[in-house]
């Protein structure tokens, strides 16, 4: 068992000092650090991984530059700085909660013997014992328990000295150290890195302790199974395919899966224990052909050494391209899932084009047919009767004036050419001769001259009346009016269709212009690309495994060939004897490993299984609302989850190019099979981590971790941040109690959306011992001119610099320390005219933890 | 073909309209338009002589005086009915009007002179498209030329 006592942390980013003591009380071991982001949640989980793993426990920045440890308000030209970060636990013999067997266990296994204390006793100021006896057993492959009555007490000390600009001129005379990643790498770089491992003895003084630091944490906390111990949610996802915005490829996240369970279950002592005994048993075989001295048969069985190494090596490249196969699957089918979202909109995009050219076209018709409305229009103002109609009153009058004389003959006016005609006969109309009356036939030619012109008068009267006439009877305002009324009311209509179909063009513009035609394209040859890819590897793969099968055939053969020659030479016979118990072992380890592998994982997968469904019990619609992926799984889909060896998994992906035994990966690579973590849908249907949602998949490492821990009977501390991310309701309160339940002391970082509900409150009232709040960036000027008080607890109260604070008060306490920062309101209620006295007390008594 | 509509055709006689209004009324025909998208809704008027024949039927509807002689005073020819042949009812319409004229004003006047025909036409014309144009410049920018002239020409209807 591991039982941290206390975290001291000193000038890390955007800490100034501050320490934690995180509840050892068994009925309370829940520490909850609620914290807003940005207030340095995963700082701390940094600053605790850096404290553990130095180095290669900070996230690298890139490849050049590595993680700035130096506080915040530390600039290069304010000369050294010395970040330091200690950690306080405590061990005895009652867990296994490291099982390397790396040969370096002496270094931990006969550690100061001699520091004992009785069990039972309290952790401070007691007589420790020898903490880390319990790794000898493990070494073995024990699954006991080692003595709970011994307890240890330690204390790992690192820290660093990062040295500005000003001071390293004067310092570069020594080894140059790591450059931070803020500013140019001229202007500060980190130097005398130290770390100390110590121990308390029975007077209560730190020794030294006589072991490599890192050694001893290695053994304690293996580097491989952080997650279990100081876990970020978002890497622990990694063990279920990656978190919603990292994809990993399953050979990495089988390997790191498998190689928790191996470690935590202890069943990589046995594979090494096979692979040594096979090892073996070749060498007495080939002992044995020595033996019998026969020239071909040495011949033959260097020839079967030869092809062994063959197979060997083709099995290795098989592997790999099995492993590349299975990675381009995963890419296919995610990229399969990123087009069909694309497509989704692609085809909506298709869609809107083609109704996009409808429009144009009933948008070009309806114009034509307002155009042809206008036409119709302006044709009324060339109607004829329109002009009769206007006319009206003047052809009316001119008619009105003519016809009184129409009536009475005048118009149009008699033409008589007889009269003439007889006048030219010299007779009158009454048949009288002219010819000899001159005077009468005078008479009668100037009255018909005076005709003429009458009449000729009378007809233009007569064509005028006749143009009256006709204009009056075109004449018809009503018909114009109506004509005009029909083609205007056409006009309105063809008007607003004209409005909105310019209307729907703009809407169909903008909803063309939100789709990214260009990235569905490189999806498509990406996909195209990979598909290539994948056939080729396909063919490589199929090459080989043809290659493979003579081989296994020329080993069968040439083993046999042998065998038989030797159990022809009695001279063998106790090589071959030695041989056969040799391969008698290998098979019994290997059913040994089968058997104690099945039941195990077996065991671990209900765990798991039952883990998770404590976590999704109660799960409802509601809890998946606000749900950003929702074209994934979520919990309600998945009906069963569990470990199962790769191969299985690989077996039923790839049935239909499985090829007997040659499919199968081959034991004793990495130390054994793969394992990898599945969920199944409720017909029984392998759910792939990309079709899985990120909250589910944080359940689903959760379940993982705690019932691996539970399985290997590890008692260590869990320190998890972001575990309660991307959840919500029911998920994240029993994700909430059952770490809480099943985790041996668990520190969660938590947000104050993660525990604003009563429910999930009432469970931190419940199950944590101790609760903390960080506060972020604070400006100390700020605090103090809020609190009108020259506060000695504050950490760093001169200057400008922020830092993040920490503060003992319950999750569901108005704290007016705390809460001013991310609750404005609050903060600005807070007028200095309160009571500054409890202000001040509250400082006090409460919140910075500075002397060490 | 009409008596009057004969008449008039046996000679070239000028069309004209008020030299203050010919751009206006450019403005308002689509064949002076030299666009390619000529929009019957700005420019109403397929032709001036449409414009001119409308200018007289609104003078008349409204009662309006016509202009004095000499036309050439006010007036700027516009075409000359060689190239434009007037339909047999404008020729009656003008014979119509010129007798109504002479015989109201009981003045003394050879109204079957196809000159003095043609001469009433313009000299309406020149008085009737002051009212036109007026319409069609009004300031609402709501109604196109278009629906204002048909205004126009309902109002006249009606009055």
């Amino acid at each position: 068992m591991l039982t941290l006592h206390r975290i001291e942390i000193e000038n890390f980013a955007c800490f100034g000092k501050l320490v934690v003591e995180p509840s050892r009380d068994k009925d309370k071991p829940l520490t909850v650090i609620r914290a807003e982001n940005g207030s340095g949640k995963t700082t701390f989980l940094r600053a605790v991984r850096w404290g553990m793993y130095g180095e290669k426990g900070l996230p690298a920045v890139s490849s050049q530059l590595n993680f700035s440890l130096h506080p915040a308000w530390w600039r290069p030209e304010d000369g050294e700085v010395k970040t330091e970060v200690a950690i306080e636990f405590e061990t005895d013999g009652s867990s296994r909660h490291f099982t390397e067997s790396n040969g370096s266990s002496s270094a931990v296994t006969h550690d100061t013997s001699h520091d004992v204390w009785p069990h039972g006793s309290s952790s401070h100021n007691t007589p420790s014992h020898n903490a880390v006896s319990h790794d000898a057993s493990s070494h073995n492959g024990s699954r006991s328990a080692g003595n709970g009555s011994r307890k240890k007490m330690h204390r790992i000390e690192r820290s660093v000295i990062t040295i500005g600009s000003s001071s390293r001129k004067s310092d570069m005379s020594g080894a140059a150290g790591n450059f931070g990643a803020a500013g140019k790498s001229d202007d500060f770089y980190r130097d005398h890195e130290s770390v100390t491992l110590m121990f308390r003895d029975l007077d209560g003084r730190w020794l030294k302790h006589e072991h490599m630091p890192d050694e001893v944490i290695e053994q304690l906390l293996p580097w491989g199974l952080r997650d279990f111990f100081v876990m970020d949610a978002d890497e622990a996802t990694d063990f279920v395919g990656g978190s919603e915005n990292k994809s990993i490829s399953r050979k990495d996240y089988r390997a790191k899966t498998s190689n928790a369970i191996r470690h935590l279950l202890g069943l990589n002592v046995f594979q090494l224990a096979q692979e040594r005994v096979e090892s073996a048993a070749q060498n007495f075989a080939k002992q044995a052909t020595k033996a019998i001295g026969d020239r071909s048969l040495d011949h033959l069985q260097e020839e079967l050494d030869r092809a062994r190494l063959r197979k060997q090596d083709t099995e290795n490249e098989i592997n790999e391209l099995q492993d590349q196969e299975e990675d381009l699957d995963d890419k296919l089918v995610q990229l399969e899932s990123d087009l069909q979202q694309e497509m989704k909109l692609l085809g909506a995009y298709d869609v809107l084009i083609e109704q996009r050219e409808r429009n144009k076209k009933e948008y070009k018709r309806a114009v034509d047919k307002r155009l042809e409305c206008c036409a119709n229009l302006a044709n009324a103002l060339e109607q004829t009767n329109l002009l009769a109609s206007l006319a009206s009153s003047t052809v009316s009058e001119v008619q009105n004036l003519l016809s009184p004389m129409r009536s009475d003959g005048h118009i149009p006016g008699a033409y008589l050419p007889f009269v003439r005609n007889l006048l030219e006969e010299e007779v009158c109309v009454c048949g009288t001769d002219l010819s000899q009356n001159i005077e009468a036939q005078q008479t009668i030619i100037k009255r018909v001259e005076d005709t003429d012109s009458e009449t000729s008068h009378a007809s233009y009267l007569h064509h005028i009346y006749e143009a009256a006439r006709s204009l009056n009877d075109k004449a018809d305002p009503a018909t114009w009016h109506s004509y005009r009324q029909k083609h205007a009311a056409e006009l309105a209509e063809w008007d607003q269709r004209v409005d909105e179909l310019q209307t729907e063009k703009r809407d169909f513009d903008s909803k063309i212009k939100r789709i990214d035609e260009v990235k569905v394209q490189v999806l498509r040859k990406e996909k195209a690309a990979h598909k290539d890819q994948l056939d080729n590897t396909k063919r490589k793969l199929a090459t080989l495994k043809v290659k493979l099968d003579p081989l296994i055939k020329e080993i069968n053969s040439k083993s046999k060939e042998i065998a038989q020659r030797q159990r022809n030479e009695l001279a063998a016979s106790d090589h071959r004897a030695s041989e056969h118990i040799a391969q008698l072992c290998v098979t019994i380890l290997e059913n040994a490993y089968s058997s104690i592998e099945n039941e195990q994982i077996s065991s671990l997968s209900r765990n798991m299984n039952k883990m998770f469904h404590m976590m999704a019990a109660n799960v409802s619609e509601a809890d998946f609302d606000d749900e950003q992926e929702s074209d994934k799984a979520n919990l309600r889909m998945i009906a069963k989850v569990g470990v199962r060896p790769a191969e299985d998994a690989r077996g039923s992906m790839h049935r239909a190019g499985a090829n007997g035994g040659g499919n199968r990966r081959q034991s004793g690579r990495d130390g054994g099979g793969d394992f990898e973590i599945y969920a199944l849908n409720s017909r029984g249907r392998y759910m792939p981590p990309v079709e899985i949602n990120g909250a589910s998949r944080r359940v689903l490492a959760m379940s993982f971790v705690l019932a691996l821990c539970e399985e290997s009977q590890t008692r260590a501390p869990l320190i998890a941040d972001s575990l309660l991310n991307f959840m919500s309701g029911s998920v994240r309160y029993n994700t909430l109690r059952v770490t809480s339940e099943h985790s041996r002391q668990p520190i969660l970082l938590l947000t104050y959306a993660d525990i604003e509900s009563p429910e999930t409150r009432e469970l931190v009232d419940r199950y944590a011992g101790v609760t903390y709040t960080l506060t972020g960036q604070w400006d100390s000027s700020v605090v103090h001119r809020h609190d009108t008080v020259q506060n000695p607890n504050l950490v760093n109260p001169t200057g400008e610099y922020r830092v993040s604070l920490l503060c003992t008060c319950s999750p569901h306490e108005h704290c007016n320390i705390c809460e001013r920062d991310w609750q404005p309101s609050h903060a600005d209620s807070l007028a200095p005219s309160s009571d500054v006295g409890s202000l001040a007390r509250r400082f006090a008594s409460s919140i910075f933890k500075l002397e060490r | 073909m009409s008596y009057f509509a004969q008449l008039l055709s046996q000679q070239a006689y000028t069309l004209i309209v008020p030299k203050e209004y010919s751009q206006d009324i450019q403005r308002h025909v689509r064949h002076r338009q030299v666009s390619a998208n000529i929009n019957i809704e700005r420019s109403p008027f397929r032709r001036q002589l449409d414009f001119w024949a409308f200018s007289v039927a609104v003078a008349l509807s409204n009662d309006i005086e016509p202009l004095q002689t000499p036309s050439s005073s006010w007036g700027v020819k516009f075409i000359d009915t060689r190239w434009a042949e007037l339909s047999a009812d404008l020729c009656n319409l003008l014979a119509v009007a010129t007798f109504h004229h002479i015989s109201k004003r009981d003045t003394e006047g050879a109204f079957d002179d196809p000159k003095q025909i043609i001469d009433m036409g313009n000299r309406l014309a020149g008085a009737g498209c002051k009212l036109v144009i007026e319409s069609l410049s009004s300031s609402d920018f709501r109604v196109t030329p278009l629906e204002k002239v048909l205004n126009c020409a309902a109002q006249s209807l009606y009055r």
